[in-house]
């Protein structure tokens, strides 16, 4: 009993470790997640992905389970942090640039960077980490006044697979603007003449 | 010494046959003592108890082989349903990202 106690709280302590060993990044989210109202806390290693993608339900047939099963394969990992906030303000958003900070540089591509200095304005951001041709991962930034999001894929996947899923299991049609995939492409130019 | 001392082992150990009407007597006091004291009396064993714990032993088995796969169906359930959570998220934040570069754009062209 003792064993599977200690398992229990090894496995507890270690799932949200995930985040912080698999990139290195720095940020304190158990200070957030006593001011928030709503909490969405993702973690998924390589392991249970395999696992997720055995039991997914496909309703659109052979193309969506094709492109899933596509999208799964080259996951090594998701993992998933979004405070709701009930007034604005509940966060700092030197906070939030503190961690931004980190996706200058280090092979971080900025694809989508949107920064309002106004109060109440939407932050947003997209990141994406080349080597060669292959996408090593990617983080979604979202600072909204009441809801902070981000979002940390590892593997090698491209905005245009989740675009893919758009209008499936729930997830909202995604127009990638031209400008973002003008980025994308030039990212990976980029880190391609880095190697 | 050693050859005297299996001799008598021998003698001791020796197969020997019952007395003549031993199982009858044997057979005869067995009603009795049941009714007596039944708490005394040890019987052989059925062959029941064994395929019972026989039984026990594969229904226990095949219980926690289910168990297993029922845990393993759980944890598989709860995974897809984060994943599809995950990129639910993933796909709202995208989208916003890209109403924002939308909108910083047509702004821009409106000044």
């Amino acid at each position: 009993m003792k064993k599977v106690m200690g398992l229990a709280m090894a496995v507890a302590l270690c799932a949200p470790l995930g985040w912080a060993q698999s990139q290195g990044f720095d940020f304190d989210w158990s200070k957030l997640a006593p001011k928030s109202i709503e909490t969405v806390e993702v973690n998924l290693d390589e392991p249970m992905l395999i696992l997720a993608g055995k039991f997914f339900k496909f309703k659109g047939g052979n193309s969506e389970e094709a492109a899933v099963k596509d999208l799964l394969q080259n996951l090594k990992g998701v993992y998933v942090r979004s405070f709701r906030f009930a007034n604005a303000g509940e966060y700092s958003l030197a906070d939030v640039e503190k961690f931004r900070s980190q996706f200058n540089g280090g092979g971080w591509n900025k694809i989508v960077d949107v920064r309002s200095s106004r109060s109440g304005g939407d932050n947003a951001g997209v990141y994406i980490k080349a080597s060669g041709d292959e996408i090593q991962g990617i983080v979604v930034i979202a600072a909204e006044p009441k809801e902070l999001t981000v979002v940390n894929i590892l593997g090698n996947i491209r905005p245009e697979q989740i675009q893919q899923l758009g209008g499936k299991f729930g997830i909202p049609e995604i127009g990638l603007p031209d400008e973002a995939k003008k980025q994308l492409k030039k990212g990976l130019k980029k880190s391609n003449d880095e190697d | 010494m050693n050859q005297e001392v299996e001799k008598a082992l021998q003698s001791a150990l020796a197969r020997k046959n019952p007395p003549d009407g031993f199982a009858d007597r044997v057979m005869a006091r067995l009603p009795e003592a049941q009714s007596s004291s039944s708490s005394n009396v040890r019987t052989m064993p059925s062959r029941r108890p064994a395929w019972l714990a026989i039984g026990l032993a594969a229904s226990l088995a095949v219980g926690s082989f289910a168990g297993l796969r029922y845990q393993q169906y759980r944890q598989g359930q709860e995974a897809s349903r984060q994943l599809m959570l995950a990129l639910q998220i993933t796909g709202e934040k995208l989208t916003l990202a890209q109403h924002k570069v939308v909108g910083v754009g047509e702004r821009r062209i409106d000044q």
